[in-house]
C-alpha cells in the first residue's frame, strides 16, 4: 500500500536540480542557513579534487638553490607524504616553519616540539631533558606528548627513553655532505606502545642535520632534513 | 628575528614553480586505510553487538555510532546505535514485517528501543557480561531481556584470528524454545498489536520462561569474520502468520569488513531463509575527513623596557584617536581569521575586545587568535588581555588573558594547560563604556535561496514522507539585538498530504501536517521579528512576535539567568500561540493557548547536558520534559528526551507519551575545513498532540553557552591553534 510521490510534473523535478545547481545566498553579515552550507559543501569538492590533481615537482639541488633559502623536508612514512617547509619566524631557540598548505613545524635545537595544521596535531611537548640526553648520546630522559584527539581535546602521552651512540655517518643530501654522529633513542610510553627516534647531528656544527621523530599515536614518525642551499 | 614569509619565496625564485611545486603541503587529507581505532565488536540483525539474532555481551567503544539494516524473510530492521556511556548501550529500530497481516496491517511497521547495560568488562579470565532489554517500550513485538557473556580467544588451538564465544540466557522472545523453567515467575503478558505501547512495560521484564542460548564468531582476520549460533527465539507469530518456516535452531553467517566503516554479511536462518546485513559503525572522535587548520601568526614579543623604553610609553592612551587607529589595524587581521570585531576599548595598561567567532567550531581558537592579534598589534603598556565573545549581539561572557602569559608560553610542554592556570573568566558587562565600535557592524542583511526537504517518518504506511522544494529565506539585522527574518518556500513534490489524517483526540497542534501540505504549495513558513539583549551580566532576555513556526503565530518572551561560571542556567519563557491557517499564509484559526516553561539546564561533568522544561503545552496539557544529551568538544551530540503530561496515554494515542532522539552534525567533521554549522535532526517514533512545544527561533540557552567557561575550557586545548 505504498503512495507514489506526488507528480506535480518534470517542471517540479528541474526546478529542484536547478535550484541545487545555483543556490546562492548573499548579504552582508554571516549567513548560518542550510543552503550556505551546501555552498560550503560544493566548493570543498572542488578545491579537494583540485588537490588531488597536482603533481608536485621533483626536488633537486638546482630546485633548492633557486629558492635560495634553507628548507626543511619533512617525510611523513605512515602516510607517504612529503612537506617543504620555510623558517617563519624565530623566538629564541624556538624556530617554526611553515609550509604552503599552512602548515606549522616547531622546531627546538632540533627536536620537534609541536605542529600545527598537519591534523592530529602534536600541540607541544617537554624538551629539557630530552636535549640534554640527545647531546651526551647517553641515559635516559622522561617525555610528555601533548596530542590533540579528535574530540577538540588533548591526551597526555608519558615515554621513559634511554640513549645510546650508534657512531659516525656521513650523510649526502641532494649532492651536498655532512658528517654526522648517529644518536638513538628508544622510547616506550606508559600503556606499553614502543618506537624509536634517530638523531643525526652534523660535527661541524652540532645541528641535527637529519632525524626521524615519532610525532602522535595516528601520524606515526617524520623523517626531517635540513636542506641548505650551496651558498650556505 | 628573521620572518620570511612564503610570499618572499615566491619572488625570489622567480617563478610560481617551485612553490607550486609544494603545492600539496602536508595536508593529511586522505584518510587512512584502517587506522588504528580501537577495534570494535560486529552487530547482530537487532543493531548491537551480537552473532546474527542473538546478543553477546560485548560494547562498543564509547561514543560509537553504528547504523545496521538487516534483512531476511520479508522482515526488515533498521536500528541506530549509540554507546552512550563506557557500559551503556541504547538503540532506537525501526522495523517492517511484510505480510504478517496483524492488527489490521498487511505490512507491520513498529518501531522499539534497546538498552543494554554491561556489568562486567572483559579480563584476562573474566568474560565481558551485559544485561540487556530488547523493545522494552513500545508495541513489544520483539519484547526479550537477557543476560549475556562472551570471551575472546586469540588464536585459539593454532587457528588464525580470533574467536569469541558467547553463551546466555534469555527470556520472552529470547525464550521461545529450550526453556528450563521461569526463575522469576510465569506472569508475563503477551503481545497485544492493540495496545497503544510507548512506555515500558516493567511488569514483564524478567518475567515468563528462561532459555540459554550461545554462540561462536570466528574472526579469520582483519575482514572475514564467521558466525554461528543457537537461536532461542521460535518466531512464533511470524510462523503463524506464514511469513517463513523454522526449520532449525541454528543460524550461520558470513561478514565481510568493506571499509574501515562497513560491513557486510550474509546468513542462512533457521534451516530455511537467506539473510543479509549491512552496518556501518563511527565515532565522532575519527572524522570522515581529518580537520585541518591553517596555523596562525606567530606572537610577537615585547622589547624590553631597557632595550626600547618608548615603546612602553603610556601617552597614546590620552588620545581617543588612537583608539580608532588601533582598531582599524585589528579589524582585518582578525576578519581574515574569520573573526569580526565589534568592538574595542583600550587604556594604557588593560584592553577590552570584543569579537564575533564565525569560523571555528569552538569558540577557544577564536580566543586565542584574537589574543595574537592583541599581542601584535597593541603597544606595550597594555599588560592585560580582556576578550569578550558575542553571538547575534548578545554577550556570552569575557575572558581574561594576561600578555606576559601569552608570550612565554607558546612552546612549553602542555602549553594549553599553563595557559588555563593563568586565565579568568568572568561574566560580560551588557556594554562596554567607552568602547571604539567599527562603524558598519549594522545594518546587516542575509538572504539564501536553495533547496529544501522537508521529512515526515514512521506513518505506519509509508516509513519516510517528504516534501521537497525551493526555499526562500532572509535576515535583516537592523540595529544591534534586533532582527527581522522569513522563509517562503515553494513545494515541488512530494507525499505528505497523502498521509494518513489525525485521529487525535487532543487539539490537532502537531498532527495536522497532512492538511497544511495538502492546502497550499506556497507556505510561509515563518516571518518575525526578534529583540535580544542582555539586562545585566548574568541575564539575557529576548522578545519574538510574529509568523513563528510553520502551524503557529504569536509573541514568545523568555529570560535567561546563566553566569559565565556556572554550570547550572535557569530560564522562564512565556507564549502566546495561535494555530495558523492551512493555506500557511498571514490568517489565523480559532484556536489559541498560552504556553510557557521554567526550565533548568545543568553541565554535568564534561560530556552531558541535562535539561527540565516544566509547564503548559500547546494542547493546554501541562507536565514536563526531561532531555538528556551527550555533547562532544568537536560538535557532535546525540540526546534523548521524553515530556509526561497530564495527558492520559489513552488520550495521547500511539506511542502513550512524547519521546523521541536527537542527533547533531558538525558540519566540519564531514568537511574538513573549519565551520561552525551544525546540522540537527529530531527523530520521534510517533508525532501526537501531547507535550508538544512552540517552535520559537532563536531560544537564548543554545546562543548563549558556546563562549562560556564550560565550553572554553573543554576545548582550551585549542586556543595556540
Amino acid at each position: 500500500m505504498t503512495s507514489p510521490l506526488r507528480t506535480i510534473s518534470r517542471m517540479g523535478i528541474a526546478a529542484l536540480i536547478t535550484a541545487l545547481l545555483v543556490a546562492c545566498s548573499g548579504g552582508t553579515g554571516q549567513n548560518q542557513s542550510q543552503v550556505a552550507a551546501l555552498i560550503q559543501i560544493r566548493e570543498v569538492i572542488k578545491t579537494n579534487r583540485e588537490i588531488k590533481n597536482a603533481k608536485p615537482r621533483e626536488v633537486t639541488r638546482e630546485v633548492i638553490d633557486q629558492i635560495g633559502q634553507t628548507l626543511v623536508e619533512v617525510e611523513v612514512p605512515r602516510r607517504d607524504l612529503t612537506g617543504y617547509f620555510f623558517l617563519d619566524s624565530v623566538r629564541g631557540p624556538v624556530q617554526v616553519w611553515v609550509d604552503s598548505s599552512g602548515a606549522h613545524l616547531v622546531l627546538r635545537e632540533g627536536l620537534v616540539t609541536g605542529t600545527r595544521g598537519v591534523g592530529d596535531d602534536l600541540k607541544s611537548s617537554s624538551y629539557a631533558s630530552t636535549l640534554e640526553a640527545i647531546k651526551r648520546g647517553s641515559g635516559t630522559s622522561r617525555r610528555q606528548y601533548f596530542v590533540a584527539n579528535g574530540l577538540g581535546q588533548q591526551d597526555q602521552i608519558n615515554a621513559t627513553c634511554t640513549y645510546s651512540m650508534l657512531g659516525a655517518e656521513t650523510l649526502s643530501i641532494y649532492g651536498l655532505t655532512h658528517a654526522t654522529r648517529k644518536v638513538r633513542e628508544s622510547c616506550r610510553t606508559d600503556s606499553g606502545q614502543e618506537f624509536q627516534n634517530t638523531y643525526w647531528i652534523e660535527t661541524s656544527s652540532g645541528l641535527v642535520r637529519q632525524s626521524s621523530q615519532w610525532i602522535s599515536p595516528q601520524i606515526g614518525h617524520f623523517d626531517l632534513r635540513i636542506l641548505n642551499t650551496s651558498q650556505s | 628575528m628573521a620572518k620570511q614569509g612564503i610570499m618572499t619565496a615566491l619572488i625570489l625564485a622567480g617563478a610560481l614553480g617551485p612553490a607550486a611545486a609544494f603545492a600539496q603541503g602536508l595536508n593529511l587529507n586522505r584518510p587512512l586505510r584502517f587506522p588504528e581505532t580501537p577495534s570494535t565488536p560486529s552487530l547482530n540483525f537487532y543493531g548491537l553487538p551480537g552473532l546474527v539474532d542473538l546478543p553477546s555481551g560485548e560494547a562498543m567503544p564509547d561514543g560509537q555510532l553504528g547504523v545496521t539494516v538487516s534483512h531476511f524473510a520479508g522482515q526488515t530492521r533498521t536500528t541506530l546505535t549509540f554507546q552512550a556511556l563506557p557500559r551503556v548501550t541504547a538503540a532506537f529500530r525501526y522495523i517492517g514485517l511484510q505480510d504478517i497481516n496483524i492488527g489490521g496491517f498487511e505490512t507491520y511497521r513498529d518501531r522499539s528501543f534497546d538498552v543494554r547495560f554491561q556489568l562486567l568488562r572483559e579480563g584476562d579470565y573474566v568474560p565481558a557480561v551485559s544485561v540487556g532489554l530488547q523493545d522494552f517500550a513500545g508495541t513489544g513485538i520483539y519484547a526479550a531481556e537477557y543476560v549475556a557473556a562472551t570471551k575472546n580467544f586469540d588464536r585459539p588451538f593454532g587457528l588464525s584470528g580470533r574467536v569469541k564465544v558467547t553463551a546466555g540466557l534469555g527470556w520472552g522472545r529470547l525464550a521461545g524454545v529450550g526453556d528450563i523453567g521461569a526463575p522469576f515467575g510465569s506472569d508475563r503478558p503477551g503481545f497485544d498489536p492493540a495496545d497503544n505501547g510507548g512506555s515500558p512495560a516493567t511488569d514483564q521484564w524478567f518475567r515468563g520462561p528462561a532459555a540459554p542460548f550461545a554462540g561462536i564468531e570466528w574472526l579469520v582476520n582483519d575482514r572475514l569474520g564467521i558466525k554461528a549460533e543457537y537461536s532461542t527465539d521460535a518466531y512464533v507469530l511470524e510462523t503463524r502468520q506464514g511469513v517463513f518456516e523454522r526449520d532449525s535452531r541454528l543460524n550461520f553467517g558470513i561478514e565481510y569488513q568493506y571499509s574501515d566503516r562497513l560491513r557486510l554479511g550474509g546468513y542462512w536462518l533457521y534451516g530455511s531463509e537467506i539473510g543479509v546485513s549491512a552496518q556501518v559503525q563511527f565515532n565522532p572522535r575519527r572524522p570522515a575527513t581529518p580537520k585541518v587548520l591553517s596555523g596562525p601568526r606567530p606572537i610577537i614579543e615585547r622589547p624590553s623596557r631597557a632595550s626600547n623604553p618608548q615603546a612602553w610609553s603610556t601617552d597614546w592612551a590620552a588620545s581617543q584617536a588612537s583608539q580608532g587607529v588601533i582598531r582599524d589595524a585589528m579589524a582585518p587581521e582578525l576578519a581574515e581569521q574569520g573573526i569580526r570585531l565589534i568592538a574595542l576599548s583600550a587604556s594604557a595598561s588593560q584592553a577590552e575586545l570584543r569579537i564575533q567567532n564565525n569560523r571555528y567550531r569552538n569558540t577557544s581558537v577564536a580566543v586565542g587568535r584574537a589574543a595574537r592579534t592583541m599581542a601584535r598589534v597593541l603597544p606595550a603598556s597594555v599588560e592585560t588581555f580582556r576578550i569578550t565573545t558575542m553571538q547575534n549581539d548578545l554577550p556570552q561572557g569575557t575572558v581574561v588573558i594576561q600578555r606576559a602569559a601569552l608570550e612565554r608560553l607558546e612552546f612549553e610542554p602542555d602549553s594549553s594547560g599553563q595557559l588555563l592556570a593563568r586565565t579568568r573568566f568572568e561574566s560580560a558587562q551588557p556594554d562596554l563604556p567607552g568602547a571604539s565600535i567599527l562603524p558598519d557592524t549594522h545594518p546587516k542583511f542575509n538572504w539564501s535561496i536553495g533547496p529544501y526537504l522537508s521529512p515526515s517518518y514512521f506513518d505506519p504506511d509509508e516509513p519516510i514522507r517528504a516534501d521537497a522544494g525551493i526555499a526562500a529565506e532572509f535576515r535583516y539585522r537592523f540595529a544591534p539585538g534586533w532582527l527581522v527574518a522569513g522563509e517562503v518556500r515553494a513545494r515541488a513534490l512530494g507525499n505528505i498530504e497523502n498521509g494518513r489524517l489525525s485521529n487525535s483526540v487532543l487539539p490537532r497542534v502537531r498532527t495536522d501536517g497532512v492538511l497544511y501540505a495538502a492546502e497550499t504549495d506556497f507556505p510561509i513558513e515563518n516571518l518575525y521579528i526578534a529583540h535580544q539583549w542582555k539586562p545585566s551580566e548574568n541575564t539575557f532576555a529576548r522578545v519574538t512576535a510574529g509568523y513563528l513556526e510553520s502551524f503557529f503565530g504569536g509573541v514568545s518572551a523568555e529570560l535567561l539567568w546563566k553566569p559565565n561560571t556556572s554550570r547550572l542556567a535557569l530560564g522562564v519563557e512565556a507564549n502566546y500561540a495561535r494555530q495558523r491557517d492551512f493555506d500557511q499564509l498571514f490568517g489565523f484559526q480559532d484556536y489559541d493557548v498560552l504556553t510557557g516553561h521554567v526550565s533548568a539546564y545543568y553541565e554535568l561533568g564534561d560530556d552531558y547536558l541535562v535539561q527540565v522544561d516544566a509547564g503548559r503545552y500547546l494542547a493546554g496539557d501541562h507536565g514536563a520534559t526531561f532531555t538528556l544529551t551527550r555533547e562532544f568538544t568537536n560538535g557532535w551530540r546525540v540526546g534523548g528526551f521524553f515530556t509526561l503530561t497530564d495527558v492520559s496515554s489513552e488520550e495521547f494515542g500511539e506511542g502513550s507519551f512524547d519521546k523521541g532522539i536527537s542527533l547533531t552534525i558538525p558540519v566540519d567533521w564531514l568537511l574538513g575545513r573549519p565551520s561552525n554549522r551544525t546540522t540537527t535532526t529530531s527523530i520521534r517514533p510517533v508525532r501526537r498532540d501531547g507535550g508538544a512545544r512552540l517552535s520559537v527561533p532563536g531560544r537564548l540557552y543554545e546562543q548563549v553557552r558556546d563562549g562560556q567557561q564550560n565550553a572554553l575550557v573543554e576545548s582550551w586545548s585549542r586556543v595556540w591553534e
